[in-house]
């Protein structure tokens, strides 16, 4: 069974509201603009979850004194690649989540370029970020967040 | 009697069940001789009939194991037990 760390449901959330609010001033086709966050998030969760699992096998061939990919035809391999999979689909499906909201909420409320409810979502996701870290401030993330959304969103209403 | 190093992240549970299933095989003993952060040091005894120790050794490099090497192989109509008063006098 595959387990998934919370922190990247909430980094998968927050990383896609981020990109929609940048690119959500330059694009005209919402469902396009979904899809391409999606996609992206997808692919580099999944690229990223392999890497780190091809990391592991080579310190596992290191550690058994095996030769270099000897552990690539193995069902430790295939494993990984499962585990991958589902952690990028996972990542996904959140970051689907993520940009739906952001692009539906976008527009709803304004105050000069600032989208306020994807801004309101980040803090709160962004004050989620803090138990993942020992000791973490919840107000200093919430105020890292809520930062990023209003200068990420500045980004998109100026490019 | 094999000695195998396996990853630490393979369940020996998982191991066994395998390699109860090997054709000829009635028997499997895992045991844990060694442990370190990655690799776990093996003992396995497997006993049974003709067993088809290319699929044994199949199962064991697939979970990413390394047979290091073979330490008693008994073959015949009845099993030939070896004294150890034989290897202390070596």
């Amino acid at each position: 069974m595959v387990s998934i760390d919370g922190r990247y449901l909430v980094l998968g959330f927050l990383d896609s509201v981020l990109t929609t609010l940048v690119l959500g001033e330059t694009m005209r086709s919402t469902v396009k603009l979904v899809v391409i966050v999606t996609t992206i998030n997808l692919i580099t969760a999944f690229m990223a979850e392999y890497i780190e699992e091809r990391s592991s096998l080579s310190h596992i061939e290191r550690a058994l004194l095996m030769r270099r990919g000897s552990l690539l035809r193995t069902s430790l391999h295939r494993r990984a690649i499962y585990d991958a999979l589902i952690k990028g689909l996972v990542f996904g499906a959140v970051s689907l989540l993520g940009a739906s909201v952001t692009n539906y909420t976008m527009y709803l409320v304004r105050v000069f370029w600032i989208p306020v409810i994807p801004v309101i979502i980040l803090g709160v996701f962004g004050t989620l970020m803090s138990r993942y870290f020992r000791g973490g401030n919840a107000v200093l993330w919430l105020i890292l967040y809520v930062m990023l959304g209003i200068v990420m969103s500045f980004i998109g209403t100026v490019v | 009697m094999l000695d195998v190093d396996i990853p630490s992240s393979v369940s020996t549970v998982e191991l066994a069940d395998r390699l109860g299933r090997v054709s000829g095989v009635k028997a499997v003993n895992v045991t844990v001789t060694d442990t370190d952060v990655e690799v776990l040091g093996l003992v396995i005894v497997i006993e049974g009939d003709n067993i088809n120790y290319d699929d044994v050794k199949r199962v064991i490099e697939d979970l990413g194991g390394a047979i290091r090497s073979i330490d008693q192989v008994i073959v015949g109509e009845y099993i030939l037990e070896l004294n150890p008063q034989l290897l202390k006098e070596r």
